[in-house]
């Protein structure tokens, strides 16, 4: 399979009209769409009337259609357009959810990447768990979580109460999700650990493995791997001031550049394994920035140098600042 | 700082000048490469070849327009790993925005004589007869792969609203390609 080459060809257009695309959509052309569309509402008062009787009768009957469906219940955020789009509905987590497709890529055919139910978003994956192989996710379908209205069922892992990886029946079909992020994006880490790790104070957490990043897998990097090694952290103060830490940060926008080989020496891949036999494993350190962050470009805010100095320590962290420019890997021009 | 002294710097072999082009446009370029290939370590990567690329190549380039420049780059090198990636079934994804292009001009109909940038130039030429933001929205999609959620929420549209103006300059260019002999 190929990426397309018109996809290509588009990265040859013209350098001006790419300048324009990245500046659209500021707060200048917000201003002049603004504009546009307080100039479209001077009608005749006439005009409008009717047009809210249109909308009002266009709309009851919508609500009727919909809620004789039984699409949803509790108050949606977002329903679709026109039929046959994604259906978007805000739900909290602990109601019945509503199930959404959302756009994302294909995974072998499928046009499924992540579904989002209520305010989460799953990620089409095994999270660790079977083979891929929907008989073995039916017997690792535990209690129920939660139900949909299209008739999906979504199961705890058997013996476990967490969201960490659900299974989802669907027509007679299982699947595995594991949890990926909350929407919207700016969330307390403390929801991560509290709705899907059921983690609600330090002594749910055992203990907290370090390892060594695994940024950089040449030999110099694997080299660099075994020097620094792996550590545990299981003295009860040092955990809880590490659950501290934890329940203290944010998730934000914010965009963190690999800062090359420098990387294995400052940064840290984090196990931190629970009560009741479950993990978290994609939590990493990164003391250059002084920031926990996640594959997928999860990015948790600054830590106070308080912290961070005891992070660094406990983990036993040391790299040179001096050594932060950028280290590009070797490869040709594009 | 502005792009034509982080150019001089290049020029300069000043190494804070990759540093500059990193904080201005390292966000710009992580997006881009991220909406490709939904892996944070494959973007980061990218970008970083991109800044090795850049620091290669300035001089004895010099660019009218540095974030043009850097942005082809990275989008270069993302979709050179995403079609590594693809063809050597370590990933069995495609982002949407590019299953959409299949659909306009798929490989099979591409007309075998005619360049990449001899379309890229077509391209230009088809998107300069667009409304602006008809222009923009599907450059934001075709170019920088954003989704359309995010999208809608940069024109404060609704996701419907982008979904039907993109189908209709797909199928305008679709015609377009056609009548300039691109699609056989």
């Amino acid at each position: 399979m190929k990426t397309n080459r018109l996809a290509e060809a588009i990265g040859n257009i013209d350098n001006d009209l790419i300048e324009q695309a990245v500046n659209s959509g500021t707060d200048a052309v917000r201003t002049t769409e603004r504009k546009e569309s307080v100039q479209r509402r001077k009608w005749p008062a006439y005009s409008s009337v009717a047009a809210c009787l249109c909308v009002a009768a266009a709309a009851a009957f919508i609500v009727a259609v919909v809620w004789k469906a039984g699409i949803f219940r509790k108050n949606p955020a977002e329903v679709p357009a026109t039929p046959g789009e994604d259906t978007v509905i805000d739900y909290p987590i602990d109601s019945d959810a509503v199930l959404i497709l959302s756009e994302g890529t294909v995974i072998g055919g499928r046009r499924v990447e992540f579904q989002r139910v209520g305010n989460v978003l799953f990620d089409h994956g095994e999270g660790g768990i079977g083979n891929g192989n929907a008989e073995d996710y039916a017997g690792l379908a535990g209690e129920l979580a939660f139900t949909s209205e299209d008739g999906s069922e979504w199961f705890h892992i058997k013996g476990s109460d967490k969201l960490a990886v659900v299974i989802c029946k669907k027509d007679g079909e299982y699947s595995s999700w594991a949890f990926y992020d909350f929407y919207p994006y700016d969330y307390p880490y403390a929801e991560v650990l509290d709705k899907i790790y059921t983690v609600r104070s330090a002594d749910d957490v055992l203990r907290i493995v370090v390892n060594p990043s695994l940024s950089d897998m040449t030999p110099e990097g694997q080299k660099l791997q075994k020097q620094i090694g792996t550590l545990a952290i299981t003295d009860d103060k040092s955990v809880e001031r590490f659950y501290n830490i934890l329940v203290s940060m944010e998730r934000t926008t914010d965009i963190i550049v690999d800062a090359g080989p420098e990387s294995v020496k400052a940064n840290r891949y984090l196990t931190i394994e629970l009560s009741g036999g479950t993990n978290i494993t994609n939590l990493k350190y990164d003391a250059i920035n002084g920031r926990f962050y996640e594959s997928g470009g999860i990015v948790y805010s600054v830590l106070s140098a308080e912290d961070r100095a005891w992070l660094e320590s406990v983990m036993n962290i040391s790299y040179n600042p001096e050594n932060l420019l950028p280290t590009p890997s070797p490869t040709p021009l594009p | 700082m502005d792009d034509t002294a982080i150019i001089e710097r290049c020029f300069a072999r000043d190494e804070t000048a990759i540093r500059e082009i990193s904080e201005k446009y390292g966000k710009l370029c992580y997006s881009i490469s991220y909406n490709l290939l939904h892996n944070h370590e494959d973007a980061e990567e990218c970008v970083n070849d991109m800044l090795f690329a850049v620091w290669n190549a300035i001089p004895p380039t010099r660019p009218e327009n540095l974030g043009a420049f850097v942005s082809k780059i990275v989008r270069n090198q993302s979709l050179k790993r995403l079609e590594y990636q693809t063809s050597a079934k370590r990933s069995m994804e495609r982002t949407v925005s590019i299953e959409e292009l299949d659909e306009v001009l798929p490989d099979e109909r591409y007309a075998p004589d005619v360049s990449d940038e001899e379309v890229g130039r077509l391209i230009s030429r088809f998107l300069r007869k667009q409304k602006d933001t008809e222009r923009n929205v599907f450059l934001r999609r075709y170019y920088f792969f954003d989704s359309v959620s995010e999208i809608a929420e940069r024109y404060s549209f609704t996701e419907s609203k982008v979904k039907n103006m993109l189908y209709r300059t797909r199928n305008r260019l679709r015609k377009y390609l056609i009548k300039e002999g691109v699609e056989i």
